[in-house]
């Protein structure tokens, strides 16, 4: 060995050190970087006894990372589902607060045991009459709520699909860049950390499953393998609707030209466009129902039938009343969106000129349809019969996924109850899918993420190396210098 | 390669979530203790939900029931009241008869006390409360009766007197009516003027009330009638003893045909008294199911508030001390993360 | 004749040394050379035939290099910054076509797109356009001038790919009317993937390729041109499927049944034959999983930069990623390299004593291994260049001082006469 081998090795000390410095200092820039891996400089020695750096890798675990991919996917699902079904509670609120459907049909049911009480009483009927407003525009105002919400889920499926292609293509870059570098040896790790956090973000919107190939080319599908990304970036395409009645279809999202919501072979299980999905056409579809069937039961309620000796008409709408009227909808069928269009009937109204005693007479069909011919104010027949059917179990619609015999009360509070058994079950999963995220990240975290105190000691250690090669340079300069002084 | 196990993010990711999810609780919590009640009912009871909207349903219904109740007992009180009054004006009148049968100045005098009674029982049973009169049957916005004394002449009044000129060829006030035989006069009584006391022609000339009584629903499947009507026999047979004393020239019979008047007036009286205690005692029957009614209710009423309270009540002892625990946690994770944040290397470099 | 001697001699002492001083003026100012090889001098003694009288004779001057002596790497941060670790040289060319042998490596791409290093030498090497390059050992005949301005736009058509799935057991049976490969607008089908591949002139061909249960592990894979398919990504394709093939597997074991076909072969519209290679797929009762895709080949794009591997393989590096062996660098020696003749620009010839160039490749027969991105330093250490230095001082000046006693004896000897 010689002085100048000597100087040289110093030299690439200087260099080696001067990069691990640098590695360190990412390292502690990316501390509070969530998903940023350690990263690591490879250091090999020369033939000629000097070092180099050979390589940058990261600290990572796949089996960590894909845990973690897997629990986003599933919270994010969950935690639409219980954001829409909040919004939807708010169609119920507080039990105290009698705000349901359910309450005001109790109301309703109150209202008119005063009016019987009272038959006479004009003050009374108005107050039922008024109670059937109140619970006709409560119907009203939930319908709007749910349908709401339906377009409010609709308009985030198409954010969310903007998101995803924009992230397909964000992926499609940073990919290119990895196996560009995987082939030169490049420094990838940053790169990697980068397609990481993307992936992250695009198992927010659906689950993923991924498989990485020769150069760290990484193939991406959706959970129930549909191609998100091989190479290039498929397309996610969804055509929005702007507007929701209750009979409004929603459109699948598709990739790859592969409807991957619904019930099809290849619908995603995780993500939030799941939860999305599931809102629009299952959750808020299926409350709808049970409104409209609350409505239905309204209408078949207060209908009305013919009084003639002989009755001749069928029986029609009373004091609700909705477009198909006067004929009273088919019994135990569901009638999708009666509950946004359900209204009292003008005769009867006294906002409207109507008169609320109709409701003590019956006649609010026609002339044909009097239950009180005489005229009676003390008559009760009519409003006893009503009374009747409020406490009598009707049939509804199965489809509307509570027991399809209840009084229309209990039907009401069995809607009540599937709403919050849904709020609190999501309420739960959305608990335990967090807390699982939050293990998968923190598990993640402990594995691949900076620790500061490692990083300084480290930087200790590096300051050290970098002393004692100046050392070492400064050394040989003196030796050096000494055999030129001794020059003359 | 790594050699610590844990990553600075790790470390104060830990400790922030944690403080966010006690934060959670305790605003919950705090609510609690305030209102007595669950934070979000719905959110805590799930399917649970259901029964307590239900059982609200039913409270208010029997709320509502027991309210009603209160309006049905009051008109039937009212309704028992005013047939008393009417049964002591019949029995008092009965014995007036008998007094008047002895005594020369009876016609005269039982002929004023008759038109008395019969004012007093037609204004009793114009009787109304809250509005709506009590005998009209269902008819309760139209008076039931008029007053037979007015001016002009009412129906029934004219039919009386129609009826006695068609028998008598004379009125009654005509003095010749001493003329009648007592055997006529029972004729007349008998068929002729009780006719004029039939359902029909009382309908007719004498009453608007509804023969059909106010059904009410006293509890959540019983519907009883609640009222009675001014159509009743009873009130018919009062009605008619009442009439004949006072307006069939009593004053001015021969003194065989006014015994078989006043006869005829007490027997129809006393009858009218045996079916009007019928009545009384049916409407107390009813009177008797409503207060059984409302008793139970008032205990139901108890039970479904005490299972309300059961179903969305918090233990006030339990949310404080939850409370405080929280606070307690959230406290030693506060000083926790201080603490974290002091331990660095950097500290001692 | 002893005095004149005496002068003569240490005349050619002083010149023996100043020749000393010169190689060690020459090593000192080329310590920084990158593949400079130290220059020493090695003295012989010339005695002349004596009696009883003693005849001094003169010093001999043989200049060395110690071109065999490895020099310590410096490493940088250019792919084209070459080093040799071990015995072989690069081989270079002047501009008229000569060759030389050289380890100084620091070559960079000129106007012209060839290699040049800091002296103006081109590198040669083999292309391997024509597939493996021919080496005749002893000749330069083959070798042409590294050029990588030249590298275009090149596609790469894909012949080979994978892809392994699992099946879903339990999926339903679709009717024979309704598979993918009757093409109708009622087509159903189990799973579909789809797989970038590229025709012969690069234009990117996304195959849509459907699997679809048609019996009891009975699975028919149909393959689509996605350019092809109906609006809205779906069935009817405007043309029949690129290919179909019915797989069968073992009800036993799950895997593809001993006479089912192991694969089937995509003819790309306009391009080579895929081979897609579906032997590893399996039918268990899980979902349908991908577990390798791949597909040789790549699309037409820019070289981005080169690469030069340990065994002197120089890739062109394309922006897409692709990388394409486009040369290989030989190394070459001689039986011995020290007797190499040095020229200007580091670059030795051979010579009569060097024997024979023998061109290799790096990795061969000692030739070593190519380094990239790390130079060979200059073998001068100045230290000892010093001491050399302080050395031949001391002994110019001896010998000035014996040159002027004899020049003093001589003034002696010439005042005798008066």
């Amino acid at each position: 060995m010689t002085l100048s081998a000597g100087l040289e090795v110093a030299r690439s000390g200087l260099a080696v050190t001067a990069g691990q410095t640098a590695v360190v200092s990412r390292n502690v820039a990316n501390v509070g970087n969530p998903l940023a891996s350690r990263k690591i400089a490879n250091v090999v020695t020369s033939p000629s006894g000097g070092v180099a750096l050979a390589s940058i890798t990261r600290v990572t675990n796949q089996a960590l990372f894909d845990n973690l991919l897997a629990a986003t996917s599933a919270s994010n699902a969950q935690q639409a589902i219980m954001a829409a079904l909040d919004r939807l509670d708010q169609t119920i609120n507080d039990p105290e607060l009698d705000a349901s459907p359910a309450a005001l049909v109790g109301k309703l049911a109150d209202a008119i045991q005063q009016y019987a009480s009272g038959p006479h009483d004009g003050t009374r009927a108005q107050s039922a009459v008024m109670a059937a407003s109140r619970l006709a525009q409560a119907l009203n105002s939930a319908t709007r709520t749910v349908q709401d919400v339906r377009a409010q889920a609709d308009a985030d499926i198409a954010n969310s699909v903007e998101r995803l292609n924009a992230l397909l293509a964000q992926f499609e870059t940073i990919n290119t860049e990895i196996v560009k570098g995987t082939r030169a040896g490049a420094d990838i790790t940053d790169y990697l950390d980068a397609r990481d956090r993307t992936l992250a973000a695009i198992s927010e919107e659906v689950g993923v499953r991924t498989i990485t190939r020769a150069d760290n080319d990484m193939v991406v599908f959706t959970d129930s393998g549909v191609t998100l990304f091989e190479t290039r970036a498929r397309t996610v395409t969804f055509a929005p609707t702007l507007i929701y009645s209750a009979t409004t279809v929603g459109n699948p999202v598709y990739v790859d030209g592969v409807p991957i919501t619904g019930s099809g072979s290849m619908a995603i299980g995780t993500g939030r466009l799941t939860g999305l999905v599931s809102v629009r056409d299952d959750a808020a579809v299926t409350y709808q129902r049970q409104l409209d069937e609350i409505a239905r039961g309204l209408i078949e309620i207060f209908a009305e039938s013919d009084q003639s000796a002989v009755p001749a008409l069928p029986d029609a709408t009373g004091l609700f009343t909705w477009p198909g009227g006067p004929a009273v909808p088919p019994a135990g069928v569901v009638v999708d969106g009666l509950a946004g269009v359900i209204a009292l009937a003008a005769s009867v109204d006294p906002l409207q000129g109507g008169n609320p005693a109709l409701l003590r007479d019956g006649g609010i069909a026609g002339p044909a349809y009097v239950y009180n011919t005489t005229g009676a104010a003390g008559f009760v027949d009519r409003l006893q019969e009503i009374l009747d059917r409020f406490a009598e179990p009707r049939a509804f619609d199965p489809s509307s996924n509570i027991d399809p015999l209840a009084t229309i009360g209990g039907f009401g509070a069995a809607s009540a109850a599937w709403l919050q058994e849904a709020r609190r079950s999501a309420a739960a999963e959305v608990e335990y899918r967090t807390t699982l995220l939050e293990r998968s990240a923190e598990a993640l975290s402990k594995e691949t993420g900076v620790n500061l105190d490692e990083e300084m000691t480290r930087l200790l250690e590096l300051e050290r190396a970098y002393q004692a090669s100046s050392k070492l340079i400064s050394t040989i300069d003196t030796m050096l210098g000494s055999l030129i002084a001794a020059i003359r | 390669m790594k050699t610590t196990f844990i990553s600075t993010q790790a470390i104060s990711e830990s400790t922030r979530l944690s403080i966010a999810k006690l934060q959670l609780k305790l605003a919950g919590a705090q609510k609690e203790v305030v209102t007595g009640r669950l934070a979000d009912v719905g959110l805590s009871l799930g399917y649970k939900t259901g029964e307590t909207v239900s059982l609200r349903q039913e409270y208010e219904r029997i709320r509502t029931m027991i309210d009603t109740n209160g309006v049905v007992e009051n008109r039937l009180e009212l309704t028992q009241a005013a047939l008393q009054a009417i049964v002591n004006a019949a029995q008092d009148f009965v014995g007036d008869l008998l007094a008047a049968r002895s005594s020369d100045s009876g016609p005269a005098l039982v002929k004023r006390q008759a038109e008395m009674a019969l004012s007093g029982l037609l204004d009793k049973l114009n009787t109304a409360s809250n509005d709506a009169y009590l005998f009209a049957g269902i008819n309760t916005d139209v008076r039931p009766v008029t007053d037979y004394f007015q001016v002009p002449t009412p129906a029934s009044r004219q039919s009386v007197a129609d009826a006695f000129f068609t028998q008598f060829g004379i009125t009654q006030s005509d003095p010749a009516v001493v003329n009648i035989t007592a055997a006529n006069m029972q004729t007349f009584l008998d068929t002729t003027f009780a006719g004029l006391f039939d359902a029909a022609a009382w309908a007719a000339n004498w009453s608007s009330a509804s023969d059909q009584n106010v059904r009410s629903r006293i509890s959540t499947f019983e519907l009883v009638e609640t009222s009675t009507n001014a159509n009743e026999a009873a009130i018919r047979k009062l009605a008619s003893a009442f009439t004949m004393v006072a307006d069939l020239g009593t004053e001015n019979l021969n003194q065989s045909a006014f015994y078989a008047l006043v006869d005829t007036a007490a027997q129809r009286a006393g009858e009218a008294v045996q079916e009007l205690s019928v009545l009384q005692g049916t409407l107390g029957t009813v009177q008797e199911r409503v207060s059984i009614a409302k008793e139970t209710m008032s205990v139901q009423v108890d039970i479904i508030a005490s299972h309300i309270n059961l179903l969305e009540a918090v233990d006030p002892a339990e949310a404080s001390t939850r409370v405080s625990t929280l606070l307690t946690q959230l406290e030693s994770a506060y000083a926790l993360t201080a603490r974290l944040h002091q331990l660095s290397v950097l500290n001692y470099l | 004749m002893g005095l004149s001697g005496i002068m003569r001699t240490s005349a050619s002492g002083m010149a023996a040394q100043a020749n000393r001083l010169s190689t060690v003026a020459d090593n000192i100012a080329n310590a920084s050379t990158t593949g400079y090889k130290r220059a020493s001098t090695e003295f012989s003694s010339i005695l002349l035939e004596s009696g009883s009288e003693y005849l001094s004779g003169s010093v001999k001057t043989n200049v060395r290099y110690a071109i065999s002596e490895q020099g310590a790497f410096s490493f940088t941060t250019s792919a084209t910054d070459l080093a040799v670790n071990g015995n072989g040289f690069f081989i270079v060319s002047d501009s008229n076509q000569q060759t030389f042998l050289t380890r100084a490596g620091s070559f960079v791409k000129n106007g012209d797109g060839d290699l040049v290093n800091a002296a103006g030498y081109r590198l040669m090497g083999y292309s391997l356009a024509n597939g493996a390059p021919n080496v005749v050992a002893n000749s330069t005949a083959g070798l042409e001038v590294v050029n990588i301005g030249n590298l275009a736009l090149q596609a790469n058509p894909p012949n080979l790919g994978t892809f392994f799935v699992n099946l879903p057991l339990n999926a339903a049976i679709v009717a024979p009317a309704d598979l993918p490969s009757a093409n109708a607008a009622t087509a159903t089908y189990t799973a579909k993937t789809s797989l970038v591949s590229y025709d012969n002139l690069g234009n990117l061909v996304t195959l849509d390729v459907y699997a679809t249960k048609t019996a009891a592990h009975t699975w028919e894979i149909a393959v689509f041109n996605q350019a092809d398919a109906g609006a809205g990504g779906g069935f009817p394709y405007a043309a029949a499927p690129l290919a179909t093939e019915t797989l069968t597997f073992d009800p036993n074991t799950g895997q593809l049944d001993a006479g089912s076909p192991t694969g089937i072969s995509i003819p790309i519209p306009n391009g080579a034959t895929v081979d897609l290679d579906m032997s590893q797929t399996s039918q268990l009762a899980a979902d349908y999983i991908v577990l390798e895709a791949t597909m040789n080949g790549n699309a037409p794009s820019q070289v981005e930069r080169v690469e030069i591997d340990d065994d002197g393989v120089l890739y062109a590096v394309f922006e897409n990623g692709a990388r394409v062996a486009t040369y290989q660098i030989p190394l070459a020696t001689v039986a011995s390299p020290d007797n190499l003749k040095p020229l200007a620009g580091n670059v030795f010839a051979p010579s009569i004593d060097s024997g024979n160039v023998q061109i290799g490749f790096a990795g061969q027969g000692g030739l070593g291994s190519i380094v990239s991105n790390a130079l060979e330093q200059s073998t001068v250490d100045i230290a000892s260049e010093l001491t050399t230095m302080i050395e031949s001082q001391r002994s110019y000046t001896v010998n000035s001082k014996v040159f002027q006693t004899g020049a003093d004896l001589m003034d002696v000897l010439v005042n005798l006469k008066r």
